[in-house]
């Protein structure tokens, strides 16, 4: 199983990846109010056949070719059962595909968040080409609002004017900026 | 508390940058670039291979080798030693280690790419790239 949900967002935005994604969000949703925690992941990639949709969750059904087994949609959709929610994947060929993971947010067994900058960093860094967006959301038990962030790689290459996310200054500066302004949202 | 950063920032990061990649662009071409490609699959994931491919990038970072490029690929087909990763030296054919941790990262660091040797933990096969 995966220690952290960020590795299950990595795991989960590779495959969206894989499947020729240009425009990959991923939402993470933080709601004490509500006692939820949703992860979202979108992509307009090349989708998934309704055939291959009804046996996702399979660990069984994959599209690698070196073996039999998947586990990174099976893994996810463990986690949140077992933690009072559900996976859903929604996709339409063609479009895109869309997956959703809620979890009971103080739920005994729910992984931390973990480390989600390195998660973000390690997507947006391998894979210049595509534009990820990414939203977190946050709301204290007694709020009425929610609180946003968000970035998106395209809003850093209009700063960095052909300067890559990989040069390493930048990498690390990237990842501090997504680090304090994560825990920023949280005080 | 100290204020948080602001994307403001981020354009002297990128001048910064600039001014020292003009000076290396000059002075290199790609066929002297050591290529570190870790597996990033569900597998690879599970043990830890952001973890490897962050150590690496902070490494490298700490000593200016400016001429390694870290990058990720899928699955290789040997999750029993993951993280694995494919080390590329320039000219070389590619060499498969397991099982990288973060201490296998400075060693490969230090001796793999600084030093040329051949370390313990290679994976023995007729290896091709996939994708």
């Amino acid at each position: 199983m995966m220690k952290e949900l960020a590795l299950h967002v990595l795991d989960i935005s590779e495959n969206s990846v894989r499947g020729d994604g240009k425009h990959i969000e991923i939402l993470l949703r933080e709601d004490l109010r509500d006692d939820t925690l949703v992860i979202r992941i979108t992509d307009d990639g090349r989708g998934i056949a309704p055939d291959m949709l009804k046996t996702i969750k399979d660990p069984f059904t994959t599209t690698r070719t070196l073996r039999k087994v998947g586990l990174g949609i099976p893994f996810l959709n463990d986690t949140c059962l077992m933690c009072g929610g559900k996976l859903e994947i929604s996709s339409t060929v063609g479009v895109g595909t869309t997956v959703t993971a809620s979890m009971q947010y103080s739920h005994i067994d729910r992984p931390p968040v973990g480390d989600m900058p390195s998660t973000l960093m390690t997507l947006f860094s391998s894979y210049p080409d595509i534009v990820f967006r990414f939203q977190y959301e946050y709301r204290a038990a007694q709020e009425e609002e929610m609180r946003v962030f968000s970035i998106s790689t395209e809003e850093l290459a209009q700063i960095l004017e052909g300067v890559p996310l990989t040069n390493p200054s930048v990498y690390m500066w990237v990842k501090e900026y997504l680090q304090e302004n994560m825990e920023d949202l949280k005080k | 508390m100290a204020k948080i950063k602001s994307l403001e920032e981020l354009k002297k990061i990128k001048e910064q940058a600039q001014q020292s990649v003009s000076l290396r662009v000059k002075g290199d071409n790609i066929e002297n670039l050591v290529q570190v490609r870790v597996a990033m699959a569900t597998c690879g994931i599970a043990a830890g291979a952001r973890e490897t491919m962050n150590e690496f990038i902070k490494v490298l970072n700490e000593e200016h080798m400016d001429n390694v490029v870290v990058t990720q690929t899928g699955c290789m087909g040997y999750c029993y030693a993951e993280p694995t990763i494919e080390l590329t030296m320039p000219g070389k054919e590619p060499v498969v280690y397991g099982n990288v941790d973060k201490n296998k990262v400075h060693e490969i660091v230090e001796k793999a790419i600084k030093g040329g040797e051949m370390l313990d933990g290679i994976i023995p096969v007729t290896h091709n790239t996939v994708e």
